[in-house]
């Protein structure tokens, strides 16, 4: 009787684990991600660290895999490093992190991906939408440079040629305001900043000047 | 009176190469800058420091940043009071040493309009030197580099200094207000210069002391056991400047050390008209 009890324990849990994995691990839609090998994307970023002063940042973003940057703007752009990674398809990359499956939240499942890298100073959330096999929103815990303070960006996704991609991400970060002479840091100052993504191009050809550039980077 | 006066001392002024001198001085500061960065763009430079938390892409290279590095510590602290004293330290004294004093006074000139007409004729060509270094670098370096955002950075500017980022619009109003500054700066080494070539006879004195004054006073502040005797120099306000390009501009500390120096100018002045007119004219 004892053994039967406790093949049948045995038997529930592993069938209970076999569900959650079932449900917690919507990697298609992770990997789907990565059939994207480029793409171009215009973007406006804000940095606002005091009010009523924000530095807006005009660029368009190219990327090409598997992980080839190259912005092009006629000013200059300064852009958080944690927010850059966002954007890259290989970002999202199944083999990288552990997951966590938090349940279910207004139909979406929100999943917790946790580098797999320990020298990695992130965390993210993402609400998936299961039935549509879409990212819908998601948000990233990060930190910055020496500061211990955990800081995080709203994500937002819209589904864009099938694929799930950012469009606007919003959050708090540290500028620093002073630098001493040997170019540390000896003053930050907490402040917001938005990224707003539109006109995405994907796997297209692109001109021949910016796939030099990218092959220089 | 006042106005024939300092029509009279303009056009004197104009007519001595020094002030031309003066003049190019402040034009080539901008000038070098833009040489300088037309060598060498400053962005990795500033892009390694920033590399831990951000990436900095483009060009932060433009006009503005060429009026910005223009007024720098060195500008500010040793070059334009060169340029200052070559002509307003032989403004009174010089002419004393000529001889042109006592001849000029000897006939019905109040001594008060005369040394306000001096006065006058030196704050502009104070206010001159930073007008052609505004020029010169805003115009000269938008002309070469165009336009842009401004990365505003104590590091290019040889000091700790703030970090902020201006857009265009912003970047312009912001300069005017750091020029306005370094005027205030400067008009002090006027008002101190032109007190001592109210009272020495040897215009060579007049401009060479408020030099070792400031290097002197720069160098005594610079000692940490001197720290109790720094709010009393006149040198520890000269960089108002600086914090005009702050993120969040505090007014209350620059309108205090703008209110200091405008009172060790008033000081300067007073002494001036104190001792000219009771000055006995000899020579």
């Amino acid at each position: 009787m004892k053994k039967n009890i406790f093949l049948l324990i045995l038997f529930l849990f592993s069938a209970y684990n076999l569900m959650a994995i079932d449900v917690v691990l919507p990697l298609d839609i992770l990997e789907k991600q990565q059939e994207i090998k480029n793409f171009r994307v215009e973007v406006v970023l804000e940095i606002c660290t005091y009010a009523g002063q924000n530095s807006e940042f005009f660029f368009t973003y190219y990327y090409e895999e598997p992980d080839k940057i190259y912005l092009e703007t006629d000013d200059f752009v300064l852009l958080p490093k944690e927010a850059l990674k966002t954007l890259q398809p290989a970002f999202f990359q199944a083999d990288k992190y552990s997951f966590n499956y938090l349940g279910k939240e207004e139909g979406l499942d929100i999943l917790e991906l946790i580098p797999l890298d320990k020298g990695e100073r992130y965390r993210l959330l993402l609400a998936i939408d299961s039935g549509n096999s879409q990212i819908r929103s998601g948000e990233l815990f990060f930190q910055m440079a020496d500061y211990q303070e955990e800081f995080n960006a709203q994500i937002f996704f819209a589904e864009i040629g099938g694929y799930s991609l950012p469009v606007y991400i919003e959050g708090i970060l540290v500028v620093p305001t002073k630098f001493a002479l040997g170019g540390e840091v000896k003053e930050y100052r907490e402040g917001s900043f938005s990224l707003k993504l539109k006109d995405y191009a994907i796997n297209i050809d692109f001109p021949a000047n910016i796939r030099k550039r990218l092959s220089g980077n | 009176m006042v106005w024939t006066l300092i029509r009279i001392e303009l056009n004197k002024m104009f007519r001595r190469p020094r002030t031309y001198l003066g003049l190019v001085g402040a034009a080539l500061i901008p000038l070098a800058v833009i040489i300088i960065f037309a060598y060498k763009d400053p962005t990795p430079f500033i892009a390694k420091i920033l590399g831990d938390m951000f990436t900095l892409s483009g060009s932060i290279l433009n006009g503005y940043l060429v009026s910005l590095v223009t007024i720098n510590h060195g500008t500010i602290n040793f070059f334009l009071p060169v340029l200052v004293v070559l002509v307003v330290g032989e403004i009174v004294a010089g002419e004393e040493q000529e001889g042109t004093l006592r001849l000029v006074l000897s006939r019905p000139v109040n001594r008060a309009y005369f040394l306000i007409s001096k006065l006058i004729s030196s704050l502009f060509y104070t206010f001159l030197l930073i007008l052609i270094m505004a020029l010169v670098g805003l115009g000269g370096g938008l002309l070469v580099f165009g336009r842009g955002s401004l990365l505003v950075s104590g590091l290019l500017l040889g000091d700790e200094g703030w970090f902020n980022i201006l857009n265009p619009a912003e970047a312009v109003q912001r300069l005017l207000i750091v020029h306005g500054g370094a005027f205030l700066v400067i008009l002090t080494i006027t008002f101190l210069s032109f007190f001592l070539s109210s009272i020495l006879k040897n215009p060579i004195g007049a401009m060479i002391f408020p030099l070792i004054l400031v290097i002197f006073l720069q160098i005594i502040s610079n000692f940490p056991f001197f720290s109790e005797i720094k709010p009393y120099l006149f040198t520890t306000y000269m960089d108002l400047w600086v914090d005009l390009l702050a993120p969040e501009i505090p007014w209350k500390d620059i309108l205090n050390s703008g209110f200091i120096l405008l009172g060790h100018g008033l000081f300067f002045l007073a002494g001036s008209f104190y001792y000219f007119t009771r000055k006995d004219i000899l020579s």
